[in-house]
C-alpha cells in the first residue's frame, strides 16, 4: 500500500464519519474545523487500530497528530512499515 | 441614532435533503442563521463555507444547502437596521460577516430576547465599512490540542488482544481504574455498543477465523473462547453468522 492510497482510504472514511461529501476535504484540511471532535477522534483511533491491526503509542495520542488526513496517513503508514 | 429591529424569528426551519434555501434580503435587512446541523453555505465573501452545528452567521445574502440524506434544521432571525452604513448601500464589506466571533458562540437565537436588539446595535456601531470580512475573520472554533484520554482506546485494545479469554467488566474497569458502571455507560455512549457485546463480536470473529484457517474442533474453539458449552457457542455463532459453526466450516472448505 502506498501513502497516496492510504490518504485516499482515510479521506473516504473520515468524510463518511463526518457526513461530508467524499471530496469535501483535502489531505491538508483542518479536521477539527470540519467537525472532528474529541469523541470522533477516539472513535477514529480505535477504528484505525482495528482495521490496520496497529497500536498507536501513548506519545502519538495527541489531537494535533490527528487533525489532518496527511498527518494521520503518515502516522498510520509509519506503523504499517514497522510490521 | 441606530435602530435595530427584529422582524421575525423562526425557531425551526427544516431543509430537506439536497434542498437549497436562499435569503435575498433587502438592503436594510439581514438574516442571523444558526445551524442545527452541518450545512453548506454560500455567501458573497465565502462561496464554500461549511457551517457546523451551533454556528451562527449574520449576512445579507445567503444560500444554504443541506448535503445530508436526512432533513436538517436552522434557526432564523430576520433583522432590520437603520444603521446608515448598512442601509445606504455602503455595506459591501459587511456582507458575509462572520458573527460567531462577536457572539462568542454563547448567545444563541433560542436565548435571545429584547436584549439582543441592544447588543446588535452595539455591534453594528463597532462595525466599520472597511471592516473585516468572513475570509479575514477566523471562525470561533479552536482546533483540538493536547493529549487524548486514552482509557477507552486501551480498553478496546485489551478486548482485541484478549478476546479469547473470559473477561469481566470488573477486569476492564480495574485496568483503567474506574467504576464498571461508569465504564459501561461511557463506552456504550461513545461506541454505541457495550464493552461486553463488543467482546462477544470479537469472539465470534475469532471463531470464524479459527474455523476457516485451522482444524481445531468446534468443541475446542468454544472452550478456548471461554464458553461453558459448545451448544451455547454454536447457538451464538449461528445468531451472528447465520449458519452453525460446522456448516460454516463445511461451506468455506467446499469453496476453496
Amino acid at each position: 500500500m502506498t501513502i497516496e492510497h492510504l490518504i485516499q482510504e482515510l479521506q473516504t472514511r473520515v468524510c463518511e464519519m463526518l457526513v461530508l461529501r467524499p471530496d469535501a476535504i483535502s489531505a491538508q484540511s483542518d479536521l477539527g474545523i470540519c467537525g472532528l471532535d474529541s469523541i470522533k477522534t477516539v472513535l477514529l483511533v480505535v477504528e484505525l487500530e482495528e482495521n490496520y491491526n496497529i497500536n498507536f503509542a501513548e506519545q502519538d495520542l495527541f489531537f494535533e497528530h490527528f487533525n489532518t488526513i496527511e498527518k494521520l496517513a503518515k502516522l498510520v503508514f509509519s506503523k504499517l512499515m514497522l510490521m | 441614532m441606530v435602530s435595530t429591529k427584529i422582524i421575525s424569528i423562526v425557531m425551526e426551519e427544516k431543509i430537506l435533503p439536497g434542498q437549497i434555501l436562499e435569503f435575498p434580503y433587502k438592503h436594510d435587512e439581514f438574516v442571523l442563521l444558526e445551524a442545527m446541523d452541518i450545512l453548506e453555505a454560500n455567501t458573497v465573501n465565502n462561496p464554500k463555507l461549511l457551517l457546523h452545528q451551533g454556528d451562527c452567521i449574520f449576512v445579507q445574502k445567503l444560500v444554504v444547502r443541506n448535503p445530508h440524506v436526512f432533513p436538517a434544521s436552522v434557526k432564523l432571525m430576520k433583522i432590520r437596521s437603520s444603521q446608515p452604513m448598512l442601509a445606504s448601500g455602503q455595506s459591501e464589506a459587511m456582507k458575509g460577516y462572520w458573527i460567531t466571533t462577536y457572539l462568542n458562540s454563547k448567545l444563541k437565537i433560542s436565548d435571545m430576547g429584547s436584549s439582543f436588539e441592544v447588543m446588535m446595535e452595539d455591534w453594528l456601531k463597532k462595525c466599520k465599512p472597511d471592516g473585516q470580512t468572513a475570509d479575514d475573520v477566523p471562525p470561533d472554533r479552536d482546533s483540538l490540542n493536547g493529549k487524548m484520554d486514552s482509557r477507552l482506546i486501551r480498553v478496546n485494545r485489551f478486548l482485541r488482544d484478549n478476546c479469547d479469554k473470559s473477561l469481566s467488566l470488573q477486569q476492564l474497569a480495574d485496568m483503567i481504574q474506574c467504576n464498571p458502571v461508569y465504564l459501561c455507560n461511557t463506552y456504550s455512549k461513545i461506541f454505541k455498543i457495550s464493552p461486553m457485546k463488543k467482546l462477544q463480536i470479537l469472539k465470534m470473529q475469532k471463531a470464524k477465523m479459527w474455523l476457516k484457517d485451522t482444524d481445531i474442533s468446534v468443541f475446542e474453539i468454544s472452550h478456548k473462547l471461554g464458553y461453558v458449552s459448545s451448544s451455547q457457542f454454536a447457538e451464538l455463532f449461528k445468531r451472528y453468522h447465520g449458519v452453525s459453526p460446522i456448516e460454516f466450516r463445511r461451506e468455506t472448505r467446499l469453496g476453496e
